[in-house]
């Protein structure tokens, strides 16, 4: 087994573990169906080129001859199907039957004697020979590139359409097969055919490049750096053409000085592998020992590349300030093994804040800003005390104890200095060390500016929310207070209007003494008078209860003691109460009244509602009549109290019902005392005792009252 | 011809009432505050007691819960009446077992001598 053998064999391995990789990995579609034949193609032409290097006599050598040019009749097919189908078409069924027609047809050939191969020949040295028949030249030669030719076509024009993903993966199938094809037709097929048979290996090995990148474009489906992949596969191409060419030409040229005879081509292109693997396997071990070596003599080397994107990680992490310079300077100053680490944030020409990892204590004394003034005025920058020469700089910096200044600065603005200390094993700042930080200053700068605005947001809305709780606590006293006052008039109203019954109802109850004859005989003159009084003083007890209605409504207290009452008897009281404001007056009062009607309500609010309404018609109508009737209709009782008194202007209609409103202002020189609420009054008793009330009226001529309460339920 | 007691702080009140009912041959007791009017009531035993809520040294409502106690004075129907009408002392009197609650702005001596006849028939 010879080493171009042991290459093939290699190869073959790969294929297989790739397949079996593709197999397991991908999803089970048609189109990666139609690829595992490819793949399947491939695995067979490598062990077929195995054992045909390998086959001892010319039989054997026969037989994997023919399967040496049978298997690759599958490769394009499985591929030209793959083309069709990804990444997600359907395959035209005459196509399909088509190509495997052709395919079994070529794979026929193969086999066939004296079709494709004619024979072999195994010389005593070199490669063995093939003879090709009739049907290499004139189809085996065609099938192969054109039918690579057509499925190129076809993934081009879908590579225009489809979405990102896909073009990647059709990207990376054909840049492998263009990079594996163009050797392998080269080595394999061209070049055989013109009788040079030293390199009809190669393309088993390439090939498995080809499907190293179809593998990796369709199992891992997320492709990340595709550009970094291109640029890689260029430039390592590119390297290993270069790299080849030069040994190539050098071997044969020194071969020549040297040696004094031809160099074999199976040197040159050993050679030519060899110092391949020499130049690729160069970079990767360089890293490997250096990572090793450095290990070992350098435990203080950090990756910069790692160290940043680790810091950068910390202070995009978070945006409280504090946490912020701590977290991060306690990493970096581990990480590049520095003693001391502080920031200061400058503003107004001022030291603001002085910043500092968790274990040290941080004071604004220890800094004077006249020293942090030189610093921040310097032009050169980073500062590092060993690079500057003796001065006021290097005097400030000794000073304050520092080592290293990177000025934190945001357009022309310094917001803050980034100061530190000397390194723990004495040593000056390594390039390294001053690469990282030239990078991570302006990066942190915005970090700190970002926690900066944050912080005064936060600020802001502190202050804010203590605003609006002193506001939200002032109107909570002042609604306290209100309240309160709210409470001691409803008080003050209640207490008040109780006095002031109290002597109302002694004289009421007096005059009518008097009038009703219990005191003895009185003139006619004398009970006028009385009459007036006995009047003026009822109507003084309904505007207090007036006012302690009001006052009730008001607080919420107004309260419904319902029953069921009949109404006669009331209207009878009412009606006989209220007959005193007819003396002197012609005006005629009649009432009427179904018999027997019971309602559901509060009785002495219904009492109330109806001495205010018809009271209020007896009092406003000077001439004339006022007739009240009560009659049951719809499940309600309707009171209706209709008078011959001026009428309501249209516009004083609506404003009747609302609290201290009174019409008398068109009722020029009629205007009547009275506290304007009545009206108010009864409608919201009414409406609190499922009544209503409304009026009609025509100005000038009279006005009818209505209104109603519900009827007692029917019981059974 | 019945014994009514009224209970009456206010003078003038008390007399209007006396008038009128003595006018129609009832025999009126008159007690000015409520220590007196519960006494009067156990030593009398009237056949009406008008009570008012306000007075001094012992509310009306005070009397009639003491006059629910004593058993001679239990069953004498007891007429509430009061210018502080309001819904939780009308609502108490009426718990108390008082007969009736009047609100004595709206009342004419006529109306209450009505209502007092109307127990007496009783």
């Amino acid at each position: 087994m010879d080493f171009i053998s042991i290459l093939v064999f290699t190869s073959l391995v790969l294929n297989i573990l790739l397949g079996m990789v593709f197999y397991s990995r991908a999803p089970r579609k048609k189109a990666y169906f139609a690829f595992e034949f490819t793949i399947f193609g491939i695995i067979g032409w490598c062990l077929s080129m195995f054992f045909y290097r390998e086959a001892p006599d010319i039989f054997t050598t026969l037989f994997w001859v023919k399967m040496l040019y049978l298997f690759p009749t599958f490769i394009p097919a499985g591929f030209i199907l793959f083309g069709i189908l990804f990444p997600n078409y359907k395959l035209n069924k005459l196509y399909f039957i088509f190509i495997v027609l052709l395919n079994l047809l070529m794979g026929f050939l193969c086999l066939w004697p004296r079709a494709v191969i004619t024979g072999v020949a195994i010389p005593p040295t070199g490669e063995k020979i093939i003879y090709f028949g009739w049907a290499y030249y004139y189809l085996y030669l065609f099938y192969i590139p054109l039918l690579f030719m057509l499925s190129y076509l076809i993934l081009f024009k879908k590579f225009r359409h489809e979405t990102p993903l896909v073009r990647q993966q059709i990207l990376y199938v054909l840049m492998g097969l263009t990079g594996a094809s163009t050797f392998g037709i080269t080595s394999n097929l061209i070049l055989p055919t013109f009788g040079y048979f030293k390199l009809n290996w190669l393309g088993q090995v390439t090939l498995f490049f080809w499907v190293g990148c179809a593998t990796y474009a369709i199992v891992k489906h997320r492709l990340i750096n595709i550009r970094l992949v291109v640029a890689r596969t260029v430039s390592y191409t590119f390297l290993m053409f270069v790299l080849s060419t030069f040994y190539i030409f050098s071997l044969f040229s020194l071969g020549k000085l040297f040696y004094q005879e031809n160099v074999t081509s199976l040197q040159i292109i050993i050679n030519v592998f060899l110092s391949l693997i020499v130049a690729f396997t160069f970079q990767p071990l360089r890293r490997f020992l250096e990572k090793i070596t450095d290990k070992i003599f350098f435990h203080d080397r950090y990756n910069t590349e790692e160290l940043l994107s680790e810091l950068t990680g910390i202070i995009s992490s978070t945006l409280i300030l504090k946490n912020l310079v701590q977290s991060s300077l306690n990493r970096l100053l581990t990480k590049t093994k520095i003693e001391k680490g502080t920031l200061l944030l400058l503003e107004h020409n001022t030291i603001k804040e002085v910043l500092q990892t968790k274990t040290e204590i941080a004071t604004t004394e220890k800094f004077n800003y006249a020293d942090i003034e030189i610093l921040i005025n310097s032009v050169r920058q980073p500062l590092i005390l060993d690079e500057l020469p003796e001065g006021s700089r290097k005097e400030a910096l000794r000073k304050i104890g520092y080592y290293f200044v990177g000025k934190l600065q945001v357009k022309e603005k310094v917001i803050g200095l980034l100061l530190l200390g000397e390194k723990l094993s004495g040593d000056i700042y390594s390039s390294q060390d001053i690469e990282l930080l030239t990078i991570l200053a302006p990066q942190f700068t915005v970090a700190i500016e970002n926690a900066l605005a944050y912080q005064k947001i936060q600020k802001f809305s502190e202050t804010l929310k203590l605003e609006v709780d002193h506001a939200t606590e002032e109107l909570r006293h002042t609604n306290e207070k209100l309240r309160q006052v709210s409470s001691l008039k409803d008080e003050f109203v209640s207490l008040t209007s109780h006095e002031l019954r109290t002597p109302l109802t002694a004289i009421a109850g007096s005059i009518s003494t008097v009038l009703d004859g219990y005191a003895g005989e009185i003139d006619k003159k004398a009970k006028e008078f009385l009459d007036g009084a006995y009047n003026e003083n009822l109507r003084l007890i309904r505007l207090v209860n007036n006012l302690l209605n009001i006052s009730r409504i008001e607080s919420g207290r107004l309260k419904f003691n319902f029953t069921d009452f009949e109404l006669g008897p009331i209207i009878d009281e009412v009606s006989e109460n209220l007959k005193s404001e007819l003396v002197g007056k012609k005006v005629t009062y009649v009432y009427s009244y179904e018999p027997k009607l019971v309602v559901t309500a509060d009785q002495d609010k219904a009492r109330e509602i109806i001495i205010n309404i018809v009271g209020n018609a007896l009092k406003y109508t000077d001439q004339g009549s006022v007739s009240f009737t009560v009659s049951s209709q719809n499940g309600f009782v309707l009171f209706s109290i209709q008078d011959t008194g001026h009428g309501i202007h249209p516009e004083d209609q609506l404003k009747l019902f609302k609290k201290f409103e009174r019409v008398d202002s068109h009722d020029t020189g009629m205007a009547k005392g009275g506290t304007g609420l009545g009206l108010y009054i009864c409608r919201t008793l009414l409406e609190g005792m499922g009544g209503d009330i409304w009026l009609k009226s025509e100005y000038g001529k009279g006005t009818t009252f209505y209104f109603i309460l519900p009827l007692k339920l029917a019981k059974n | 011809m019945g014994k009514i007691l009224i209970v009456e702080d206010d003078p003038l009140i008390g007399k209007v009432y006396a008038t009128r009912l003595s006018a129609d041959k009832h025999q009126v007791i008159l007690a000015d505050n409520g220590e007196s009017g519960l006494k009067a009531a156990k030593e009398n035993l009237p056949d009406v007691i008008i009570l008012d809520i306000m007075m001094p040294k012992m509310s009306g409502l005070e009397v009639l819960a003491e006059l629910k106690k004593f058993p001679g004075t239990a069953k004498i129907p007891v007429i509430v009446y009061s210018n502080l009408a309001r819904e939780n002392e009308i609502a108490q009197a009426k718990k108390l077992g008082a007969i009736e609650f009047l609100a004595k702005a709206n009342l004419t001596p006529q109306q209450l001598v009505n209502k007092i006849e109307s127990y007496i028939k009783k």
